[in-house]
């Protein structure tokens, strides 16, 4: 379980020139939610991200992980990464090992944790993320994007940490990859239980995985809530420059002219809702 | 990451920032000479009343002059203490086998402030100049040397690309460092060869970004018709103005007045 | 369009002469990028901008960006200045010369490329996957301006993975290994539900809902791309038999 209590971070917070980047944030997070941060640029999502994996120290304000307080209740740095993990944004970029083995066993092997053991746990977060067996004595940089990005992916997951947190996972693939990689992360998720905190500009993506979504503008904490609840709210999110998926517009067009049910955000139950309306109807086909 | 700053600039408007660039790096050097070359208290002291006029006329806060000192201040006592022992004529005060003379202890303090007022100087044309300006400065500065064969262009463009990615740089790699440090790297280990190895992990990764940057750089470069063996004209033209005219007698004034004092025998 | 790796960016730099090809040509206005005497005139023709903002930005102040260009083309320092002050406007980036590039939001360091771009008045702009590393509100006002731009009369080319984005445009080519697939009007392209799902694309929502409708044995038109039009044509199928 995570815990947020008035979190406040301040940039160069004992210079004048100090800017808040975080402003009383306060959430809390049951063990095997996925939550999705979502906000424009800016807006503080990588801040929080790297508050809760212990990057960087609070001005104000507590984390609790499991009751256990961040950076003030763990030994060191190395101690909270081995709990809280984070994926940071393009992480094909900080690939450095020999091989693609040796880059996903390189955070086990920080653990302190045997060969073997990490033997079984490099094939296990390969068989989720799609790579190939033949492919772990490659070397990462020879690889082409998509597959350096599920090997950033994977070399985070067998840390097999308590909180993983990922920054834009899927930005920059193609959409087969943008699916593909999604599900591995959501799969890893059924396993693991763990606490998955996805940041992303993909709503429909958002809508689909999530259980709960934590909006923040400039710092501030907008909404925190179910993501039909969220959606709901789509006046606010469009000020922000936000999407919403498009379903749930379509449905809140409809509702203008003809009553319908406007908590659907997915394409298929729209399908089922639609057609419920024609049935009863008897609308020709 | 976000504290660091290439350079010092203040950004501003006094007499002192529109100062034309070239003007600023030239009497910087024409004043580290004066300074070296002043040898008694009254050419010293022209040079730091003129120095801290030129300070109040640049409008920036005395504070950030006072950070600049603090910086160099350990090194400044360091060094003006060690020449203390350096000058053996007439004792003062004996430790053992040391000595500290008269003229030792004059030397020593004037080295002191020697250092103090290069310091100042160079924050002085720091906080006031803009990296663009000094790049620009010194592409003209070194247009000379076109004459010897020497592509100033390639030097010119090689300056800008390194300032517009010494940051770029230092935010990859501290981008890295984190991103190894939530993989549990060996960053904060009391083991020395552990803590080198995780040091050089941080390499790899930083050379591959470079080099790709530097391709896609290239590219972008090309294809907006970039070509070294072509002319290129320039978005700023440096011209002096009667600004600078005041500013070349002033410095003229000091000059001679440094020299004339360093031949008169005070102290 | 197409996945990854499929060819789009390498047909890109074809385009303009950044790479040359193995066997056939490509001309513009009638010259062949394999001469090497046309080199600077296909560059001025053609304007790239790439898809990641921070690798394409050589200055460190929007105005010297700008001018990177300018000063390549060997325009006199009077003219600049206006120049400058022109193409800010149109990627509405106004009174921002001064400003350091790294201290841009990536939308607006993509905006300022499409202006260095543009200040060099080029026939056509090629654009390599603009939006992709930006946030929806970045995005949106990039494809603002470059929409602003074709009725001007500027032609693009577009390199995206949105079929959104696509839909703006008079015609989509699909690619995939290396090849073109399909060809035409993205309207019609988009509608074939099955050719589209077959190439791994995500059709848009609204397409998808009508789709499933009309598998149902629904008389629904899948050409309502926006979430207006495709409530409309909801809204026509339920009020048909009261």
């Amino acid at each position: 379980m995570i815990r947020v209590e008035d979190l406040c971070y301040n940039y160069n917070a004992k210079s004048k020139s100090s800017i808040s980047a975080l402003k009383n944030i306060n959430f809390t997070l049951k063990n095997s939610t996925i939550m999705g941060i979502i906000g424009k640029t800016g807006s503080g999502k990588s801040t929080l991200a790297q508050l809760l994996c212990g990057l960087l120290s609070p001005t104000h304000g507590k984390i609790f992980l499991n009751e256990k307080e961040i950076i003030k209740d763990f030994k060191n740095t190395k101690e909270i990464c081995f709990n809280v993990t984070m994926a940071f944004q393009y992480p094909e970029n900080q690939l450095f090992e020999k091989t693609v083995y040796d880059e996903i066993a390189f955070g086990p092997r920080n653990k302190g944790i045997s060969e073997s053991k990490i033997k079984d746990i490099v094939f296990e977060v390969i068989k989720f993320t799609n790579i190939s067996e033949n492919m772990l004595k490659c070397s990462p940089i020879f690889l082409s994007g998509g597959e350096k990005r599920k090997c950033a992916i994977a070399s985070v997951m067998a840390l097999k940490s308590k909180v993983l947190i990922l920054d834009e996972p899927t930005a920059g693939l193609d959409c087969k990859s943008k699916s593909q990689l999604m599900n591995s992360i959501f799969e890893y998720h059924r396993k693991e239980k763990n606490i998955l905190i996805i940041i992303s500009h993909n709503m429909e993506e958002t809508a689909r995985i999530c259980d709960k979504v934590l909006v923040l503008d400039e710092g501030i904490q907008l909404m925190f809530d179910s993501p039909v609840k969220v959606f709901k709210n789509y006046q606010k999110l469009e000020k922000l420059n936000l999407d919403v998926p498009q379903t749930s517009q379509i449905m809140r067009y409809i509702n203008n002219e003809y009553p319908i049910n406007t908590d659907i955000m997915f394409p298929k139950e729209a399908e089922e809702e639609i057609l419920k309306i024609l049935n009863s109807k008897g609308v020709e086909r | 990451m976000n504290n660091f700053e290439f350079c010092k600039y203040f950004s501003g408007n006094s007499i002192v920032h529109k100062l034309d660039a070239r003007i600023k790096i030239i009497s910087s050097l024409i004043f580290f000479i004066l300074t070296f070359s002043s040898n008694n208290i009254i050419s010293l002291s022209i040079i730091a009343i003129s120095i801290s006029i030129i300070a109040v006329v640049s409008e920036v806060p005395l504070i950030k002059y006072i950070k600049s000192f603090k910086s160099v201040l350990i090194i400044s006592v360091i060094t003006a203490f060690i020449n203390l022992f350096f000058e053996a004529e007439t004792n003062l005060v004996c430790l053992g086998e040391l000595s500290v003379s008269l003229s030792g202890l004059k030397s020593s303090i004037f080295l002191f402030f020697r250092l103090f007022i290069l310091v100042f100087i160079s924050s002085i044309t720091m906080f006031t100049t803009s990296v663009q300006e000094i790049s620009l400065a010194f592409e003209n500065l070194l247009s000379p040397l076109g004459y010897l064969g020497i592509n100033i262009q390639e030097i010119a463009i090689t300056i800008t690309l390194s300032l517009r990615f010494i940051p770029v740089l230092f935010e990859e790699t501290y981008k890295i460092i984190n991103a190894q440090k939530v993989r549990g790297a060996h960053f904060d280990s009391k083991n020395v060869i552990k803590k080198i190895r995780a040091f050089c992990n941080i390499f790899v990764p930083l050379f591959i970004f470079s080099f790709k940057r530097a391709e896609s750089i290239a590219i972008a470069m090309e294809s907006r018709c970039y070509d070294v063996s072509k002319k290129r004209t320039s978005l700023k033209n440096m011209e002096l103005s009667h600004r600078d005219a005041i500013s070349i007698i002033f410095l003229l004034i000091i000059f001679t007045g440094v020299i004339i004092c360093n031949k008169m025998k005070i102290f | 369009m197409g996945p990854n790796g499929c060819g789009k960016s390498t047909l890109a730099k074809h385009v303009n002469g950044i790479l040359v090809p193995t066997s056939g040509d490509v001309f513009i206005d009638g010259l062949n990028t394999k001469e090497e005497k046309n080199y600077f005139e296909i560059k001025k023709k053609i304007g790239m901008v790439f898809q990641n903002p921070d690798s394409q930005i050589i200055t460190s102040t929007v105005e010297e960006e700008i001018a990177f260009g300018l000063e390549n083309l060997q325009v006199p320092s009077i003219e600049m200045n206006y120049i400058i002050k022109n193409v800010l406007n149109l990627v509405e980036l106004n009174g921002m010369e001064k400003t350091p590039t790294h201290c841009l939001s990536g939308g607006q360091k993509q905006r300022l490329s499409i202006a260095s771009v543009l200040a060099m008045k080029p026939e056509m702009i090629v654009l390599d996957e603009p939006t992709s590393m930006l946030d929806p509100g970045g995005r949106k006002k990039v494809i603002k301006i470059i929409e602003n731009l074709h009725v001007k009369g500027t032609s693009v080319l577009l390199i995206t993975h949105s079929v959104e984005e696509s839909l703006k445009s008079q015609r989509v080519v699909i690619m995939d290994n290396g090849q073109i697939v399909s060809q035409g009007n993205p309207k019609e392209i988009f509608s074939s539900v099955d050719f589209i799902k077959s190439n791994n694309f995500n059709i848009p929502e609204s397409t998808d809902i009508l789709y499933r409708i009309k598998k149902h044995g629904y008389e629904v038109s899948l050409k309502a791309f926006e979430s207006k039009k495709c409530a409309d044509e909801i809204i026509k199928l339920l009020e048909n038999n009261i």
